[in-house]
């Protein structure tokens, strides 16, 4: 049986599903009482990781928070990245784990949601600019004064390669013939 | 007569979980809670995978753990987590007073996983999830908080039944799932101007330990009332209310 447009069991969440629900939240929700929304992340289609692309998070980050800013208007939505918002899902190095000159392996990904975060007005530039360099982490104070501290959860994430420091600890012995 | 040396490289590969916090994650929390501590200031955390179950590493999770711990409850109102799909709870206690020993360096060991669990400390609010994956309906929570302490109040969840997604016609129909204090205080014991903070969670919990329908509601309502839903009775009841008194995935452990 083919899965309904509106989407099935077995299957991520089509746009008509996620659309609808902003529908539901106007429909029982006094919006205008709300004072701001938070998104705990995953955002990129739970695909084989030989089906996804670098393009393809980049477009589903960008649709995702611009369809909320749509869809929401002025209540600013702080979010958390997911282990579904880097490729391969799950992948975060720590800064300190290069011992060459090159960026974190993800600061692309970094750099291109704390931008779009800043762009929907969410967080100001010089929060964007830490969370760039930091993983995606930042933290930002409401109107309200509430303190916000969103933090990448993937380095306590079993699944994450970097979590474990793979360590050889070698032995000399030297042969002659 | 030439001579070859041989040099052999005798390596032994193991996996080092030693240090907690490798990215500096949890440095930046702490320096973040400390400076809003000082401030006077309240803090939500944010973040996806729930540092209690089976995804979290031990290490780490029980670090945070111990963060949270510390600036619970007067600077942490809340912590916020995703990545199961489901809807659920996740409650933070405090250690057990017996369990620090001096080290040998001036350091202090602690037991992660020996706790008080007379002193719950904070919660987790662990959201719904749109995606019906992997058989769950599709939902989203919204939260009333105390506008002074950033105290949860009480919350809503709304629901879409992935079962009539054939039905749906032009749009999906999201219904009204449930009131947290309608379905976790139903006679209104828990004083109105309480915010649902761990002491009430913590209570839950204890009435569901001699309350098989409390905890089978619970879990009906984590995959949002999916006709999906596993069954679960005996052991399995047990370790899903072990799961909400797991912190970290030190203690998550000790549920099997």
């Amino acid at each position: 049986m083919p899965a309904s447009r509106f989407g099935d069991y077995l299957c991520d969440t089509p746009a008509d599903l996620a659309l609808s629900s902003f529908t539901s939240m106007r429909q029982n929700v006094n919006l205008s009482s709300v004072g701001f929304a938070i998104f705990t992340g995953d955002v990129v289609s739970h695909d084989q990781t030989d089906q996804q692309s670098r393009a393809l998070v980049e477009y589903e980050e960008r649709v995702a928070y611009e369809t909320f800013k749509a869809q929401l208007g002025a209540i600013p939505v702080f979010a958390a990245l997911g282990n579904h918002d880097t490729i391969p899902s799950g992948f975060n190095e720590p800064n300190s784990f290069r011992n060459d000159s090159q960026p974190n392996e993800m600061a692309w990904d970094y750099e291109l949601v704390s931008s779009l975060w800043q762009e929907e007005g969410w967080i100001n530039s010089s929060t964007a600019a830490y969370a760039a360099a930091h993983y995606g982490a930042y933290a930002s104070t409401t109107k309200e004064g509430l303190r916000i501290i969103s933090i990448n959860t993937d380095f306590w994430y079993t699944p994450n390669i970097f979590n474990v420091g793979l360590i050889y600890e070698c032995l000399n012995s030297t042969s002659r013939s | 007569m030439s001579e070859l040396n041989f040099t052999k490289l005798m390596c032994n590969k193991y996996y080092d979980y030693t240090n907690p916090d490798k990215s500096g994650i949890l440095r930046f929390l702490t320096s973040e809670l400390l400076a809003a501590e000082a401030a006077d200031q309240r803090v939500w955390i944010i973040g996806h995978v729930p540092s209690g179950g089976s995804s979290a590493i031990a290490n780490p999770s029980a670090l945070f753990h111990s963060i949270v711990a510390r600036f619970s409850p007067a600077t942490i109102a809340g912590v916020f987590f995703g990545h199961t799909h489901k809807d659920g709870k996740q409650l933070f206690y405090d250690f057990a007073q017996q369990n620090s020993s001096a080290a040998s360096k001036g350091g202090v060991f602690r037991n992660y996983t020996d706790l008080n669990y007379n002193a719950p400390l904070n919660v987790a609010f662990v959201g719904p999830s749109i995606v019906p994956l992997t058989d769950y309906n599709a939902g989203w929570s919204v939260y009333q908080v105390d506008a002074e302490t950033f105290s949860v109040v009480n919350g809503q969840v709304y629901f879409a039944n992935i079962s009539n997604t054939l039905d749906w016609n032009p749009e999906p129909e999201w219904e009204f799932e449930y009131d947290v204090r309608a379905t976790y205080d139903p006679v209104g014991q828990w004083p109105s101007t309480e915010p649902l903070n761990a002491t009430f969670w913590n209570s839950v919990t204890e009435k569901m330990m001699s309350n098989d329908s409390l905890i089978e509601e619970y879990l009906y309502l984590a995959t949002k009332k999916s006709v999906l839903t596993p069954s679960c009775a005996g052991a399995c009841l047990e370790e899903s209310i072990c799961q909400i008194r797991s912190s970290s995935g030190a203690v998550y452990e000790t549920c099997g």
